[in-house]
């Protein structure tokens, strides 16, 4: 059953980048503030021909009608606009909020927001057995460079459990 | 409207300023030019040295470094994963993964955080 989430740029542009967007949907009914979708689709002024991969893809979602945009009643007065935005969202409904940011994560997390991150959703993605070992692990390994060492590899050691048991591992 | 245009000076050593004749007659601009264009791209360089350095020490977020460094949030984190610049930690993410577990209903994903939570605490 789908869950409703409130999206935050830093696990969107993220998510697009290692190709795990697509998944998303199977688990999430995914809202959007105006605010963040700003900062997805927004280029720099001298870089204003480029459409980022990640921004692309939010507009082919948005178009196709997989996601919902849903503005907050009062936006958290902390931190950037997208985040305040996405942060209220998930509070006010108490929805999942899908973010990769440490700071804001954090300061959801003490609001008592939960929050679902990047290498947290791979690792859900094998255990119900949408994606192979192997992806998993890759997935994992395109993230290592930006997450730290303990985060990564409690993640690995998790697929690696599952897959132990799955008698996919030894 | 008119822009008002600010004169700022700047001293040189000879050695200093030989070089700078040198790369504008190889640059085919003039002193001035080449000085202007090199200290506002020496701006936006010390803009993104910052930012990146705020986000490093976390006394900003993504966002607040991208507003710091004066560019787009996209730019902004492919400065820092350039750099391979850490920007997610998690001190209860075994915690995500259970819940994540509780809320898909999903047992092997249940007992993998369990067992890695036990091995996580034998090892300390």
């Amino acid at each position: 059953m789908q869950q409703d989430a409130s999206l935050d740029t830093s696990f969107w542009n993220i998510a697009a980048q290692i190709g795990v967007v697509p998944y998303l949907f199977s688990f999430f009914k995914i809202h959007f503030c105006e605010a963040v979708e700003r900062e997805i689709v927004t280029t720099d002024p001298n870089e204003t021909p480029l459409v980022f991969p990640q921004a692309m893809l939010f507009t082919v979602f948005k178009e196709d009608g997989r996601l919902h945009q849903t503005e907050p009643n009062t936006p958290e007065p902390k931190f950037g606009v997208g985040e305040a935005h996405a942060i209220s969202l998930a509070r006010e409904r108490s929805w999942i909020l899908l973010i990769n940011d440490y700071r804001p994560l954090r300061f959801a997390q003490t609001l008592g927001v939960r929050c679902v991150s990047v290498p947290g959703f791979c690792v859900l993605l094998y255990a119900t057995q949408r994606i192979t070992l192997a992806a998993a692990r890759g997935y994992l390994r395109r993230l290592a460079t930006t997450t730290s060492p303990r985060l990564i590899r409690q993640a690995e050691a998790s697929v690696d459990q599952i897959a132990i048991e799955r008698g996919e591992l030894l | 409207m008119t822009v008002r245009m600010v004169t700022k000076s700047v001293r040189f050593l000879p050695e200093e300023s030989e070089e700078l004749a040198n790369l504008s007659k190889a640059s085919s601009l003039s002193e001035s030019a080449l000085m202007k264009e090199l200290i506002l791209e020496g701006i936006r360089l010390k803009k993104l040295e910052l930012a990146i350095h705020a986000y490093m020490e976390r006394k900003t977020d993504l966002r607040g470094g991208a507003v710091m460094a004066g560019i787009s949030f996209n730019r902004f984190l492919r400065e820092i994963q350039a750099r391979n610049i850490v920007v997610l930690e998690n001190e209860d993410f075994l915690g995500e993964l259970a819940f994540l577990a509780e809320t898909f209903d999903s047992q092997s994903l249940r007992a993998a955080v369990e067992r890695v939570r036990t091995s996580d605490q034998e090892d300390r």
